[in-house]
């Protein structure tokens, strides 16, 4: 890490850590006061003639100022000693994609490495209550753009967004996950092990300072940032009414590319992408043609992983058909095959050996092979 | 004068021997009672003065004590009424002592002299017998619980006139009209109705899964935990449990008519005496009444459960107090209760069946009706502690069952056919534990496992598999061995192979690493 990337300016930390302005705003204010100092240490004239800002924020920001130089150091050295970077709008270092965009976070804290900017981005969201098909499927995408050498962006969520980052840290790829939080807090704490391993391997970015607890409010925000950074967007799974959605809003109003996995139109979790492809989004049928249309041709995939399906048994055959990527309770399984419980048992394991089967929850089964 | 008249007190569903004693004295007119006294014990004054006088027997007024002796115990309940005013009576010279010799009296009297019914009839009149008396007099309306007990015989009484004649004629006559005689009404003879009952496995299409464990359970006497959506049909099962128990042994049903009768309950069991009781309480139920309690503690609903089924519905929505209550009492099979007054024990040994949904909507893993997120799923499953889950010793899913399953007319097997086999199932059982005090599978003991559950190669090695994969504890892999014994039982089998292993690992416990999540 370069020596006064770590040594941030305490001013402009200062600016980028205040909450309550939008980032163009932010940047509005830098380019009236050049200096972040000189805006901490403006008078309450000065602050009269903004035309941007609100009284409310002229409010606010009075009170910010009253925050020490001695605390901000001390939050500096935080930082410092927990690696965690800022990049500025005006610096180098900060994403080019991010400039782009309408309201770009004026300040970007990470940590890990942030992505190069020929590096091509795709940034996977979908529901956190997903179901478990969504979730081998996302976890599957994320793992063959990896190994295609595409960047996964996402949220570094429960469910889908999890997913997709685990598969392509799986793959050995590059990932970032853009959270609604302070950067040192790792939300939902289940991820914390691909919290950890993104830390090394990727990167981690959220607009707000470190410390920040998670709020409902930050995360449709961090919904704009995700697809920010990514060239397109694809919505694995969401219902009716999903922050997901939100996101593929945002990637409209920045002109970027949106793309739907298509479901069955009686799945809740797939109400929400049908809707996108019956709008006009992309429909994602596999990582191969999904690169193709997106004019990357890579040596997409490993799709020389040879189907187990083939070298079935007649049982296990049987078994195997009367599953689906829903899960399918044992009961069921046990109605509809008309097998003992003990043979059943046999095949299941059988089938679990081969990878063609998962118990996803106790005494449910489904096929895990997408 | 003085006179002295046998009654007895219940204690737990034990009885203890008290003598009422009444000395009539010429003084102040009086009636004084000593002898640590209940307050419902000291009203008996009032009552008996009242009783006697509107019986047509004019007392002269004359000072008179009553004292209940051993004076260490607290005198509750209203069975004193008739001894008193009979130990009066006698005092008076108005029934000569001798009549009174070896006779044990209960019942509470009225102000008109009428002797109404009272709790605890049973243990008392078993007191009686074991301390040798040859005769009780007890209320007519507990007439039938009084007559359980053999070789002693039981006078009716009716009201306060009536008694004493009774009583006369006894001692004139000897045992005239025997009560014990008419047999007719025996109803420790009698079979169970169980085509009666209002819940039959037949009626429940499908659920292969379900009907499986509760054959299981039922055999091995194990507690087990449905898992299902609202509706899916776990109370029905639950119900249909209770049909394919045996009847219960003489001494067991002895053992829990006592248990009614303390309670006051006994009509209850008059009618399917060897039944085992199915107990369901609502998931408002407080401390006291599942484990029982109140200042002179009373049997809760586990005790009223005794050797039968304890059914808690809901049980997430069940006060944990209240559920963690229950930990200790499912393993020493019946609860001690301390009180100032005494310790009293009442047994508690049930076969506990709970329900509860997968999650707050009720429908996971069903994703398309439910969206509840695994924090919520887990704090909904955190609502039970985890060594209640422990002493679960089988947990099933249950579905709702599909429309083609519900109008296919197949015929399901009935209540009587699993039945016969759970007692087959259970006879080897009682069979290998002569002689050691266990009656069922789920009680063996850590220690015994070795001699008891011996283990073919093939399933030792899906067992230890199984430890490691599923990160097992102690409790929760001898629980599956326990469960694996009685499935080999129920095929007969000597050892436990590895299809029963496989069988038991279905019903294990649930477990927040096997919702595997991400």
């Amino acid at each position: 890490m370069k020596e006064n990337d770590t040594y941030f300016d305490i001013y402009e930390y200062w600016l980028a850590s205040l909450a309550f302005l939008p980032g163009r705003k932010k940047i509005y204010l830098k380019t009236v006061f050049q200096k972040a100092e000189m805006l901490y240490r403006a008078e309450e004239m000065s602050l009269k003639h903004l035309l941007l800002l609100t009284e409310r924020e002229k409010e606010r920001l009075k009170e910010a100022q009253r925050q020490t130089e001695k605390e901000l150091k001390r939050q500096r050295e935080y930082c410092a000693q927990n690696q965690i970077g800022l990049a500025l709008w005006q610096d180098d270092s900060y994403p080019l994609r991010l400039k782009e965009i309408y309201n770009p976070p004026y300040g970007l804290f990470y940590r890990g490495r942030l992505p190069d900017k020929n590096l091509c981005t795709v940034g996977i969201v979908g529901a956190r209550n997903c179901s478990f098909y969504g979730k081998t499927a996302a976890e599957k995408i994320g793992k063959e753009l990896a190994a295609a050498g595409i960047a996964v962006i996402s949220g570094l969520a429960a469910g889908i967004d999890g997913a997709a980052q685990r598969g392509a840290v799986h793959a050995g790829g590059y990932t970032l996950g853009v959270l609604g939080n302070g950067i040192d807090v790792c939300y939902p704490p289940q991820n914390r092990e691909l919290y950890e391993q993104l830390l090394t391997k990727g990167c981690v970015v959220s607009e707000y300072p470190p410390g920040t607890t998670p709020l409902p409010g930050y995360f449709p925000q961090r919904n704009r940032i995700i697809s920010g950074l990514s060239d397109c967007v694809l919505v694995v799974e969401a219902r009716e009414k999903s922050g997901s959605l939100i996101t593929a809003d945002f990637a409209l109003e920045q002109g970027k590319d949106v793309y739907a996995l298509p479901g069955r139109i009686s799945d809740a979790l797939s109400q929400g992408t049908n809707r996108l492809i019956r709008q006009g989004a992309g429909i994602f049928l596999n990582v191969e043609d999904f690169l193709n249309e997106m004019h990357i041709f890579t040596k997409a995939g490993d799709n020389s992983s040879l189907k187990p399906k083939n070298s079935l048994e007649n049982l296990e055959r049987l078994v195997y058909s009367c599953l689906g990527f829903t899960p399918r309770s044992l009961e069921y399984l046990l109605t509809e095959t008309n097998l003992s419980l003990g043979v059943l048992m046999e095949n299941l394991e059988t089938l679990q050996e081969k990878g063609c089967v998962s118990e996803v929850y106790k005494n449910y089964y489904s096929r895990c092979d997408i | 004068m003085y006179s002295i008249v046998s009654t007895a007190i219940v204690c737990g569903i034990q009885s203890v021997l008290v003598q009422v004693e009444a000395d009539v004295c010429d003084g102040m007119p009086a009636l004084e009672m000593v002898g640590v006294l209940a307050s419902e014990v000291k009203e008996a004054k009032e009552r008996i003065r009242a009783a006697i006088r509107n019986s047509g027997i004019s007392l002269p007024p004359k000072k008179i004590t009553i004292n209940l002796y051993p004076a260490d115990i607290r005198k509750t309940g209203t069975v004193f009424d008739l001894p008193i005013a009979l130990a009066v009576l006698a005092a008076y010279g108005r029934i000569p002592q001798e009549y009174l010799e070896g006779i044990l009296f209960a019942g509470e009297i009225s102000l008109n002299g009428e002797i109404r019914p009272t709790s605890g009839v049973l243990p008392m009149v078993l007191a009686a017998k074991e301390a040798g008396k040859q005769v009780v007099c007890v209320p007519r309306e507990n007439i039938r619980e009084a007559q359980i007990v053999k070789g002693i015989t039981i006078l009716p009484g009716e009201n306060l006139n009536q008694v004493m004649e009774l009583i006369r004629c006894f001692f004139k006559e000897g045992c005239k009209e025997s009560e014990n005689s008419d047999n007719d009404n025996n109803i420790e003879e009698m079979g169970i109705d169980y085509e009666n009952m209002d819940c039959d496995f037949a009626g429940i299409h499908g659920q292969l899964l379900l009907k499986r464990a509760c054959e299981i359970a039922a055999s091995g006497r194990h507690h087990m935990l449905m898992l299902g959506s609202p509706g899916a049909g776990k109370t029905m099962a639950a119900r249909a449990v209770a049909t394919i128990l045996p009847p219960l042994t003489q001494q067991e049903a002895l053992e829990l008519a006592k248990v009614y009768s303390v309670t006051g309950r006994f009509e209850q069991r008059e009618k399917n005496f060897r039944k085992r009781p199915y107990r369901s309480p609502h998931h408002t139920i407080s401390l006291a009444g599942l484990a029982g309690g109140g200042a002179v503690p009373k049997p809760g609903e586990i005790s009223l459960a005794h050797k039968g089924v304890l059914f808690l519905d809901e049980l997430t929505e069940f006060k944990k107090p209240v559920l963690e209550a229950l930990r200790q009492p499912l393993e020493e099979r019946g609860i001690r209760l301390v009180r100032k007054s005494g310790t009293y024990f009442y047994p508690a040994d049930i076969m506990l069946i709970a329900a509860m949904n997968p999650c707050n909507c009720g429908y996971f893993p069903d994703r398309n009706r439910c969206s509840c997120s695994r924090a919520m799923i887990e704090r909904h499953l955190n609502k039970i502690s985890r060594p209640m889950l422990d002493r679960m010793d089988l947990c099933v899913e249950v579905q709702r069952p599909s429309l083609s399953e519900l109008t296919a007319r197949k015929r399901e097997e009935t209540s009587a056919e699993i039945r016969a086999r759970v007692e087959r199932t259970q006879l080897i059982q009682q069979q290998r534990f002569e002689g050691t005090g266990i009656l069922y599978n789920s009680q063996i003991p850590a220690s015994a496992m070795e001699q008891w559950c011996v283990l073919e190669p093939a399933g030792e090695r899906l067992l230890q598999e199984a430890f490691e994969q599923l990160q097992l504890t102690a409790r929760g892999y001898y629980r599956i061995i326990r469960v694996a014994r009685t499935i080999a039982d129920m095929e007969g089998a000597a050892q436990i192979g590895r299809s029963h292993i496989q069988e038991s690992l279905l019903f294990r416990s649930i477990d927040r690493k096997v919702w595997n999540w991400e």
